[in-house]
């Protein structure tokens, strides 16, 4: 296990992108530290800013502190795990395809951006675009999984194509906006406009309250789904809380959204 | 790089009538003023509306010092030397603003930002970026004002109140026109206006529907449903929207039976609950509507010439605003590199601030950041922005004392015949000389 | 004492123009021109390269590009999603960054071309409502020189002028026009569909002779006006024309009928591929190949000339001032969708699409592209492009000319394809490979030629100093991708894929005479339908950087 111990104070934007398991796997301590990453414009040693130590061969990195300013932890990661200790910044685990990433913290925005494997777990909160695609983007998230035990902000799984997304507390609104395909499950409260033009896929709302959809959803029956069960079972298994009375709940299924394909599904809890 | 002189020089004594001037107060950027100059002061504007008046008239020499250093008085040269150091020091850089200069000034604010590594941001950012967001996500359809004005007959203004803020827009390109296939102008169209309360445009409708606050997006995705024909309930379209279902149906019947759909949307849009999204809703909305007939939108741009930097920033780097090069390459990420952001969240140490005032109207967060770092600031008006800069320049106003290349909102490119003259540097000849001294510095 | 000439020395040359093919020469350069060479024998070069073994040609001209202007401009807004993960252009001390993709932004365009080899391009389709756009675009794209083909074929004061059957007033608008915006000969496209597309939903025309409602015209008297309004002008170059259906199966028809059209004047026919194939109207599954018809009509008349448009698999973006084309192609492909509709003059449509190899459709375009170059006798009337970005990037151009010149890399290439292209085309069966001298004349020499430059596309005493050095190389893909030298009036501005020294380049226009007496007329129209004012529409030369008249 590598161990980073972040002892920067700075508000200027410490980029760590291509700082992976892999790229560090076989290198020295004494390389590590010299290890490019930005700071703001400028290039810096990764010893600038953090007291490195341990060893990298075991593919497992630590990061320690507060990285609420460290961006893109883990981007392009495709093996290894990587954990940290504290608040991450924004970025982390984009276009991964592969390996874990745990946050025992709250991550900023755009965490798991445009995925394409992999676990994260955040156990904190997180910012918008939790597994989302990137501006212009005609496809976003396409594999992995994405767990978040706290709240989230807007645009979760923005134009997921395959996935899984959870989110332990209340999510922003225009949760799976534009989705492909995929599953998107919400456990606590949801903002507005869910499943904004979602032409497939799945979005479960399983918290309390939850809101009104939009004009172009139909409801179509009441129903317990097997499939969920069998995903919160998956979801316990990978250390994701699901509260028990998810298991036997009744769920409205309802179709939309019909201003586009219109084969997407979303479930509201109802009991 | 060729810059026009003066189209016409008034000497002390006489008075001259310069043809066909721009004025560059809002984006309607009419070209078509006739100034009158005598003294180095402008007697008449004609045909410019109450906002153009005001710009014109507000014109006056001053003797402000060019620049100042630290709130006091220095000469330009010193204050382009300190304003390079500044910028070449700083480890996350930001220019900022662009929209009220000319494009040939845009061009160096972009090649600094460039040189510095910074981030180049413009007030679009604040205003229409979402629309910019929701264009890159759907695409957009659209038109020169003088198509509006030639062919549309069908006319929406949803979320804005051109009569208030851009005057002469419904008698120039959007109501009035006797146009070639609206021979009888006014009486050839239906104008609709949509907002959440009943502003002075409200009154020059011919319909209105006052919509419950933030209910745009659920507002656009009725009438998506009903062009497509699915069945919607009438109860929640009611409970949504604060209009009944039937009133939909029935502007969603003009759509259809319009020859040519016009869409004009504003602020009310693009920075409620939504934002982007609801600019997205909009933009699909008119992309299904050609399906059935014509239908543009069109955003109504506020400044003058952001229209300008929109252009300027994407043809230099690729992407509209909020563009990062710290990395040495061009980034973009809405929310991540826009400036209001990168100030909120104390990301940035040093900034360039061309023709905007982000001391007046920014949030709290990035307004302290903003005085904690050193900046520089052009302007040829005393603002909050300028008050507080390390560097500030007084500079020559736009298409009143300097000529340059402005986009109307529509991106047609428009040349200003400035009028009076003034003893300022315009912002291209400060921003050459910073771009020149900042190269030299980072050799 | 200097004597400021720059010697190329002892190059293997080609300069198909003054015959030379593959001869060593020296070539002697001086104040940015090629100069013959010094006849006093005392007289020195302040600066030598030595290109013994190196294959020397005049700098490549891409006639027919899509790389500023407004339409440009929104599609490159429109995909920041393919910059990103696009090669990163980095700033260096002398260059500035940017970003690719299939729509570049401008430094990085100008870099590219001169990265290439190429000096001189011209922007396809401008709507001179937009010239001083494209004038600001066009000082940021550093390396090449540069022009651009004017929007008339859906002009209404074009099509007023044909309709009233006044050639005069049209020739004289059409010299006036060009002289206004500052550019270099009339572009139609889709004539009069465009302008449907305007006035109905999927408006458009499918025949030459429907009628235009409102203006009483038909694409075929717009063809037949500005081609004839053309060379009364004498214009360097001829017509420029993106023929109606551009696209459809059963297009091929609409091809001939237009070339028949023209009967003797001039024209261009612009990226032809698309414009070559056979098949049920609308029907997909009959789409095949009519290349052979179309080259046997070109090949027997001397007064065409047309540039390719060659498609290569891949992701790009289309953008076309054929408005209709655009809604088409984005409902196909399903994709984001821009269109914008410009006052009196033009349409645009932008949409992102893929070209793929397993496709039927895409094959076949591929391959007929290919067959063009092949099947043409004449290669000084036939010219590479992409028709950039719409059929892929300008980037691709060495990979053209490696299966153009090699046969077996055509074949392999072949086999990648979707089968029935073997059925429906003839490509299989063609054999012939491109000499060197005939890759420079239809990347050089030809283009100079048919746009009418005189001081370009060659090396002989006069010509602007642009030159691009090749290392030889078997993988021919490998040989043009990566110049040894470029120099732009005679400096060296890329040396070993680096740019040594970026220089702004200049604007190629053409300002006919015209009876002015005819402004009075085109004003009043004007102040009537558009939205500026007429005094502000035309840009005058000061707005310009280093510019060039072009006569004819």
């Amino acid at each position: 296990m590598l161990s980073l111990r972040y002892k920067a104070d700075t508000s200027i934007p410490v980029e760590v992108e291509g700082l992976t398991p892999s790229a560090v796997r076989a290198l020295s301590v004494a390389e590590i530290q010299r290890f490019e990453v930005f700071h703001g414009n400028r290039k810096v040693p990764l010893a600038e800013f953090f007291d490195v130590s341990g060893d990298p061969s075991d593919a497992r990195l630590e990061f320690e502190g507060n990285l609420a300013g460290v961006h893109w932890i883990g981007a392009h990661m495709t093996e290894g795990e990587i954990h940290v200790r504290g608040a991450a910044g924004r970025h982390v685990g984009s276009e991964m395809t592969g390996g874990t990433i745990h946050v025992h913290g709250n991550a900023s925005d755009w965490v798991g951006g445009e995925m394409h494997g992999g676990l994260i777990h955040v156990h904190g909160s997180a910012g918008h675009l939790v597994g989302s695609a990137y501006r212009g983007s005609a496809t976003g998230m396409t594999a992995g999984t994405i767990l978040v035990d706290g709240s989230v902000g807007n645009e979760v799984g923005l134009t997921l194509r395959r996935g899984l997304l959870a989110i332990g507390d209340g999510c922003g609104d225009f949760v799976g906006a534009n989705m492909i395909a995929g599953t998107v499950l919400v456990f606590g409260t949801c903002g507005i406009r869910p499943g904004a033009s979602m032409r497939r896929g799945t979005v479960g709302l399983l918290g309390a309250n939850p809101p009104k959809l939009l004009v172009s959803f139909r409801k179509s029956c009441v129903c317990q789904p097997t499939f969920l069960r069998l995903m919160f079972k998956r979801l316990q298994s990978l250390g994701f809380t699901v509260p028990s009375d998810c298991y036997d709940a009744n769920y409205g299924l309802y179709h939309g959204d019909h201003v586009t394909v219109g084969r997407g599904e979303i479930l509201i809890r109802e009991s | 790089m060729a810059i026009p002189p003066l189209t016409q020089t008034p000497t002390a004594d006489s008075s001259i009538t310069i043809l066909d001037s721009t004025c560059t107060f809002c984006g309607c950027v009419c070209d078509d003023i006739d100034i009158t100059v005598k003294d180095n002061h402008i007697t008449d504007a004609k045909r410019a509306c109450v906002l153009g008046k005001a710009w014109f008239y507000g014109h006056h020499a001053d003797d402000r010092p060019s620049c100042l250093i630290d709130g006091r008085p220095a000469s330009v040269a010193e204050g382009v030397e300190r304003a390079a150091r500044i910028l070449t020091d700083a480890k996350y850089p930001i220019v900022y603003g662009l929209s009220d200069t000319t494009s040939e000034a845009q061009r160096v604010a972009v090649a600094i930002g460039d040189a510095i590594a910074g981030t180049v941001d413009t007030t679009t950012s604040v205003c229409h970026g979402p629309s910019g967001m929701a264009f890159q996500g759907v695409g957009e359809v659209t038109c020169t004002l003088g198509e509006i004005a030639n062919r549309g007959d069908l006319i929406i203004f949803w979320g804005g109140n051109p009569a208030e803020s851009h005057p002469r827009h419904f008698s120039k390109y959007s109501l009035m026109p006797k146009g070639m296939f609206v021979p009888n102008g006014r009486k050839d169209r239906t104008a609709v206006g949509v907002d959440v309360r009943k502003t002075k445009t409200a009154k020059a409708m011919d319909l209105f529907f006052q919509i419950k606050p933030r209910s745009d997006f659920e507002a656009l995705w009725t009438l998506r449903a009903l062009a497509k024909g699915i069945d919607v309930d009438p109860e929640q379209v009611q409970s949504d929207t604060g209009i009944e279902l039937s009133r939909w149906q029935d502007l969603m019947n003009r759509m259809k039976a319009a020859k040519f759909g016009v869409i004009l949307f504003g602020m009310g849009l693009t920075m409620t609950r939504g934002k982007h999204l609801n600019s997205e809703a909009l933009l699909s909305l008119a992309r299904d509507m050609n399906a059935y007939t014509r239908f543009v939108v069109k955003p109504m741009r506020g400044h003058g010439n952001v229209t300008g930097a929109d252009n300027v920033v994407t043809w230099q780097t690729g992407y509209p605003f909020g563009v990062n090069m710290t990395r040495g390459y061009p980034r973009f990420n809405p929310g991540e590199y826009t400036s209001s952001d990168t100030l909120a969240r104390g990301e940035a140490d040093a900034a360039l601030l061309v023709a905007c005032d982000p001391m007046a109207n920014f949030s709290q967060p990035a307004r302290e950041r903003l005085r904690s770092i050193p900046y520089v600031a052009l302007d040829p008006k005393d603002t909050p922005t300028t008050r507080s800069a390390a560097v500030s320049f007084t500079t020559a106003t736009y298409g009143i004392n300097v000529p340059g290349t402005v986009y109307r909102m529509d991106d047609v490119p428009i040349y200003l015949r400035p009028a009076l003259t003034t003893s300022h540097p315009g912002d291209l000849e400060v921003l050459s000389a910073i771009h020149r001294r900042v190269m030299e510095l980072k050799r | 004492m200097s004597s400021g000439l720059f010697k190329i020395a002892g190059g293997t040359v080609y300069d198909p123009i003054h015959g030379v093919d593959g001869e060593q020469r020296d070539i002697w350069i001086r104040d940015g021109r090629i100069v013959a060479p010094p006849s006093e024998p005392d007289v020195r070069q302040d600066k030598t390269f030595d290109a013994t073994g190196l294959v020397v040609m005049p700098g490549g001209i891409d006639m027919h590009c899509h790389i500023a202007g407004p339409k440009v401009n929104s599609a490159r807004k429109m995909r920041p999603e393919q910059k990103r993960k696009a090669e990163k252009v980095i700033r260096t001390p002398n260059t500035r960054s940017g970003t690719m993709g299939s729509v570049p932004s401008t430094f990085a365009t100008g870099y590219k071309y001169a990265g290439l080899g190429y000096t001189t391009a011209f922007d396809a389709a401008i709507p001179p409502l937009a010239a001083r756009h494209v004038h600001e675009e066009f000082e940021d794209t550093p390396c090449i020189d540069k022009g651009f083909f004017v929007l008339m074929g859906n002009n209404h004061f074009v099509m007023q002028s044909i309709q009233r059957n006044e050639p005069e007033r049209l020739r004289s608008f059409i010299a006036w026009l060009l002289g206004a915006a500052k550019g270099f000969t009339p572009k139609v496209v889709n004539p009069g569909g465009v302008e449907i597309w305007k006035q109905q939903p999927s408006g458009n025309v499918h025949g030459l002779d429907e009628n235009v409602a409102h203006f009483g015209v038909t694409p075929r008297q717009i063809i037949e006006g500005v081609a004839r309004a053309v060379d009364a002008l004498r214009l360097p170059h001829s017509v420029h024309i993106h023929a109606n259906n551009l696209g459809m199966p059963g297009n091929w028809r609409t091809t001939l009928e237009t070339m028949k059209t023209l009967g003797d004047s001039r024209g261009h026919l612009a990226h032809i591929q698309f414009h070559s194939y056979g098949g049920g109207e609308g029907d997909e599954n009959t789409f095949n190949s009519k290349a052979v018809e179309l080259v046997e009509y070109v090949n027997t008349h001397s007064n065409l000339t047309v540039d390719v448009g060659q498609v290569l698999f891949g992701e790009t973006t289309t953008m076309t001032a054929d408005g209709p084309l655009g809604y088409y192609l984005s409902n196909a492909f399903k994709s984001k969708w821009f269109s914008s509709d410009t006052e009196m003059e033009s349409g645009c449509g932008i949409a992102p699409i893929e070209y793929k190899n397993t496709s039927l459709v895409h094959s076949l375009q591929w391959a007929i592209g290919l067959e063009w170059y092949l099947l043409a006798k004449d290669p000084w009337r036939v010219v590479m492009s992409t028709d950039h970005p719409n059929g892929g990037s300008f980037l691709a151009y060495p990979q053209i000319i490696q299966l153009l010149m090699d046969r077996t890399y055509r074949q392999e290439m072949l086999k990648l394809v979707h089968p029935a292209v073997l059925e429906r085309s003839t490509l299989a069966d063609l054999t012939r490979e491109y000499t060197l001298s005939e890759i420079c004349i239809i990347t050089r020499s030809g283009p100079a030629r048919i746009l009418g430059l005189p001081n370009k596309g060659h090396l002989g005493p006069g010509a602007d100093a642009d030159i691009t050095v090749y290392t030889p190389n078997d993988d021919k893909t490998k040989m043009f991708e990566l110049p040894r030298m470029v120099i732009k009036n005679g400096v060296v501005i890329v040396e070993q894929g680096e740019i040594r020294q970026p220089v702004t380049g200049k604007l190629l226009y053409v300002s006919p005479e015209y009876d002015s007496s005819i402004e009075k007329d085109i004003a009043e129209w004007f102040e009537k339908y558009y939205s500026i004012r007429f005094r502000n529409y035309p840009v005058p030369l000061d707005y310009l950087h280093d510019h060039e008249e072009v006569r004819g």
